[in-house]
């Protein structure tokens, strides 16, 4: 075995150095092709605008044969620009390296023209940021939705534009003048911002490609009869995307560390990979496929309509990665709103209907049962939990079923009954947030002076630090003890004035709307934005779960009963226990769940809930929790049903037909679970 | 000697089960029986007040009725229960159309006996062309024109405000449902005459993703001012959107079909400005009327029975809730 092991005496260094050889030459070939390919499009485009087909600017008449000055400028820039990448692919092909590595070790050595290129392409993406940044600064750029073109307000993708393009170019000028003062840390950071400025490209091909149909010319068929239009399209796309993955290759055939290399690392490290490039993408292309995307209501109403699906698909994943399954989540959202409604209304079991908390409290009781019976059955009979929760799935929804008379649509509103609420003194709320200022008094105490001693560090160490991003350390240690400072002063301020608030009017008692503290839609927001407390008690809940999951030991138990439970037994884990609580504390989520859903629809029909599991599984395993348990993760789940969220709303704004939807879900979770797997397999 | 000894209760159970539905048969084969085969049960509001219908004509008549359904919503198991429905020695039979090939072994089993057969509530969509089932006619509401007279007062109550209607929307909550679609087309055909865009939205029966689909659709189409819904839980759902929205009574030109407790109040309120009711009692009721004239003197009406479009705004929906409430409606 050990001569299998154990190379060759010698072996190991040429062998590595060949490995290294081979890859430094694939990255050299596919520089000079992206060059070359960067270089054609370039020369094509002022081809296209010489002989007239591609005008540009305002043209009063197409067919004339003078060309206006954005034309000219445009002409001669990319004439420049594809000379200089084709010269750079000949230059560069004929030496058979870059020499970016020489540029940076011998001061004295001469830019080879791949370095010229490289500086060049961080010089103009530097120029063009500032300059989309001005633009819309002095409101020439109108992005989104703008009804009235002269109006002064700037809204949120235009604030986006601005900060985004500041900071491109301050990184991209700040790493121009790395690469001429011969920096070593500017190779690191120009890798970035070509990677970045590459995605931007693809992005915005993909926005051409979206305003296709408009290049259709109106008489003809198809297309193919306005080819130039369909250039003038994707063509800056294209040669965006190509120059910074040339100058991105040029710079990595010749570095150890490949920033992509950088990104696939920190993917791996984190279960729910293909969920996070997955919303990602889906947020990109939707932002570019439609200007309502990215608007607050739009993004409001995809959260908003997920409350149900968020929570429930906590308490799956929770389960899930415990090794179990529960396919009775549906049926129970079912069964426990119907039960939390009754409560209030009818009252049960013959007692007189219940206030909101003690209905709550029994609402919880109910669910406890309900998930204790999935779990009892489960561990008892050793009946995998797939088909015990198959029967529970039919059995729960038979309580619906048949308590609501003939199938009618169950309402609070038919009750004529005043809305629930919560009354409080006004006394524990004071002492309540009292404690809560002492509590932040004591992280403040706790957090500040450490935040405050690592900027201190940075600071004090600036000048022997190595680290090529000593800079963005700096100022996000920086940054990191200013938001921290600043938002714990307003929370702590904010709880005293309200303290403050409660002690003038201590007598009375504080009344508070049930179904608003619940899911209530959100007083200081504008009134098309739809966004409900609920999604707080989602967030919430994801923090706390994810908390208990990550940092406590009945997270390290629950990981462990799903990875191998003979080993968790033998470490003297409760294996039954935590299973049958992981049952419970999934119907609880869906007891939550459900109660948020009966306080904004305040009714129950009994189809409520009807193939919520599977929808809430995929968004588990899109999450990256594996069906056979032991690995998962909350944060994940949270991204796969916000990906749900962002695809029926991006469907509708954009006019596809929504019969698609489920389609396009199918394809999702397969290339999300594709990429989980592939990750998952690297990181071995 | 033991096999049989375990054999024992197994035989006499047998034959107790045998001799008492012998029994059971025997009682039944003075009374006319008649059978209803449907694609939909109890679990639905809709189907009681048919099943109300049906049984209220059979204690008239003195006939015993049988409701053959699956709970659940499955076309396949149709088929199943036409063996049931023949298996009781029926004198009619009464089906819903909900997929002509599944029931065009058993009705043609039926016609062979010389039984009735009526088709109620979903007519036969191949009826007048070679492949009609051998039905004797339809009995229940004709969705395209419940659809045309929704689109209808849609635009009259517009005229009536001084309003122009710029676009409309219909929504359709199950997929591929042909009467869904019919309602649609009905509603579709009254714009195109209009020369007014029509837009198709697809929703779901849950009141709040149905509610987050709407918000989305008007986000994206402001200027859409009349939207169709085709029944009970969508138009809870587009409530849930007007209120939490903010939005008032006829800003949006807004029908239903069929009834609950919420589209009365809708239309109390002025969010709706009417709902098809296709009259569902007619159709359980008629159903067996129409058997029983049949099977007894040979006799048949002059064509299809409509039982809808009814219409119910705010003119008599004060009347409809109490016969609701009895079940009538």
């Amino acid at each position: 075995m050990g001569e299998l092991t154990s190379p060759a005496p010698g072996g190991v260094q040429p062998a590595a150095s060949a490995a290294e050889d081979a890859r430094r030459a694939t990255g050299l070939r596919a520089a000079i092709s992206s060059l070359v390919v960067a270089g054609v499009l370039c020369l094509l485009f002022a081809e296209q605008i010489i002989t007239g087909w591609l005008p540009l600017a305002e043209r009063v008449n197409i067919s004339r044969r003078d060309l206006n000055w954005v034309e000219l400028l445009v002409i001669v820039g990319m004439v420049i620009w594809g000379l200089l990448t084709l010269w750079t692919a000949y230059t560069t092909w004929r030496r058979g390296a870059t020499q970016v590595a020489t540029y940076f070790a011998d001061r004295a050595s001469r830019p080879s023209p791949a370095v010229i290129f490289s500086v060049a392409t961080l010089a103009v993406i530097g120029l063009v940021s500032l300059f989309l940044a001005e633009q819309t600064i002095t409101g020439w750029l109108a992005l989104g939705e703008r009804i009235d073109i002269s109006r002064r307000d700037i809204n949120f993708p235009e604030i986006l534009l601005i900060v985004f393009g500041l900071i491109a170019a301050l990184v991209s000028l700040r790493t121009f003048a790395g690469w001429v003062q011969r920096a070593t840390p500017a190779l690191a950071w120009s890798q970035w911002v070509f990677l970045v400025t590459a995605i931007i490209g693809m992005v915005i091909v993909l926005s051409g490609l979206f305003d296709t149909p408009m290049a259709i010319p109106a008489d003809g068929s198809s297309i193919a009869e306005n080819i130039a239009g369909l250039l003038a399209l994707v063509l800056p796309g294209l040669i965006i995307f190509f120059s910074s993955i040339a100058a991105y290759q040029i710079i990595t055939a010749e570095v150890d560390t490949r920033a992509d290399q950088v990104v696939r690392n920190l993917l791996s490290r984190t279960p729910g990979a293909g969920a996070i490039v997955g919303f990602a993408a889906i947020l990109i292309f939707f932002g570019v496929a439609s200007d309502l995307f990215l608007e607050p209501r739009a993004l409001a109403g995809a959260l908003t309509t997920n409350i149900t699906r968020g929570v429930v698909a906590i308490g799956i994943t929770m389960l899930m990665i415990s090794g179990e399954f529960d396919l009775s989540v549906g049926s129970q959202l079912g069964s426990i709103g119907l039960f939390f409604l009754l409560t209030m209304t009818e009252g049960i079991f013959g007692l007189p209907p219940f206030s909101a908390i003690p209905a709550v409290i029994a609402t919880f009781i109910f669910a406890t049962v309900l998930g204790f019976i999935n779990g009892f059955i489960t561990i008892r009979t050793g009946i995998p939990s797939f088909i015990v929760t198959l029967g529970t799935l039919l059995a729960y929804r038979a309580i619906p079923l048949v308590i609501i008379p003939e199938g009618r649509i169950l309402r609070y509103a038919d009750y004529r009954l005043p809305p629930p609420t919560i009354e409080i003194s006004r006394v524990v709320i004071l002492i309540g947030a009292l404690l809560l200022v002492a509590v932040f008094v004591l992280m403040g105490r706790r957090l500040l002076p450490r935040l405050w001693r690592a900027y201190r560090d940075r600071h004090e160490n600036y000048t022997n630090d190595t680290d090529d991003f000593r800079d963005l350390y700096l100022f996000l240690t920086g940054i990191r003890f200013l938001i921290t400072a600043v938002a714990l002063a307003a929370v702590i301020i904010f709880l005293l004035l309200g303290a403050v608030n409660q002690i003038s009017q201590l007598g009375s008692l504080l009344v508070i709307d049930f179904f608003q503290l619940m899911n209530g839609q959100l007083d200081f927001l504008p009134g098309d934005v739809n966004l409900r407390s609920g999604v707080i008690w989602w967030f919430s809940l994801v923090i706390i779960l994810q908390f208990i999951l990550t940092q406590t030991p009945y997270g390290s138990y629950v990981f462990a009963v799903g990875g191998n439970p003979g080993a968790a037994r033998a470490q003297g884990i409760n294996v039954n226990f935590v299973k049958v609580m992981n049952f419970i504390l999934c119907s609880w989520m869906v007891a939550f769940a459900a109660i948020m859903d009966v306080s904004r629809v305040q009714s129950v029909d009994s189809t409520r809930g009807d193939g919520l599991e599977l929808e809430v599984i995929a968004a588990s395993v899109i999450g990256g929790s594996l069906l056979s348990g032991g690995y998962g993760s909350i944060v994940g789940a949270l991204l796969g049903v916000l990906i749900f969220g962002m695809l029926r709303t991006g469907l509708v704004l954009i006019g596809l037909n929504p019969r698609i939807f489920n389609g396009v879900i199918g394809v999702i979770i397969i290339v999300a679970v594709v990429i989980n797997t592939f990750v998952r397999r690297e990181r071995r | 000697m033991n096999k049989i000894k375990r054999l024992l209760p197994v035989l006499l159970l047998i034959v107790g089960v045998v001799v008492v539905s012998m029994g059971v048969a025997g009682a039944q084969d003075d009374d006319l029986t008649f059978a209803m085969v449907a694609h939909g049960g109890v679990e639905n509001p809709f189907w009681i007040v048919v099943i109300n219908g049906m049984e209220d004509a059979c204690e008239l008549l003195n006939a015993s009725c049988q409701w053959l359904a699956d709970p659940n919503f499955n076309l396949e198991d149709m088929a199943g229960y036409w063996d049931d429905a023949l298996a009781l020695d029926p004198d009619g039979v009464g089906t819903t159309v909900a997929d002509p090939d599944v029931i065009r072994d058993g009705v043609g089993r039926a016609v062979d006996l010389g039984l009735p057969v009526i088709a109620f509530n979903t007519a036969d969509p191949g009826a007048g062309t070679a492949d009609a089932l051998p039905l004797l006619f339809y009995i229940g509401a004709n969705e395209f024109t419940g659809g045309v007279s929704n689109a209808r007062r849609v635009f009259d109550e517009a005229a009536a405000d001084g309003i122009e209607i710029v676009r409309g929307v219909c929504t359709i909550q199950e997929q591929g449902h042909s009467g869904l679609e019919a309602r649609c087309a009905g509603v579709e055909a009254v714009f195109d005459e209009e020369g007014v865009p029509i837009d198709r939205l697809n929703i779901t029966n849950d009141a709040a993703e149905t509610a987050g689909i709407l918000a989305d659709y008007f986000a994206a189409n402001p200027d859409t001012n009349a939207i169709f819904m085709l029944g009970p839980s969508p138009s809870t759902g587009l409530n849930l959107y007007l209120q939490e929205a903010g939005r008032e009574p006829r800003e949006l030109y807004a029908t239903s079909h069929d009834t609950s407790a919420e589209i009365y109040q809708m239309i109390q309120d002025g969010f709706l400005l009417q709902t098809i009711d296709q009259q569902p009692y007619l159709q359980g009721f008629q159903t067996i009327m129409w058997l029983y004239l049949n099977s007894q003197f040979a006799l048949t009406p002059g064509g299809d029975i409509f039982t809808g479009p009814g219409v119910i705004d705010l003119n008599n929906v004060d009347q409809i809730i109490t016969l609701t409430e009895a079940g009538y409606r």
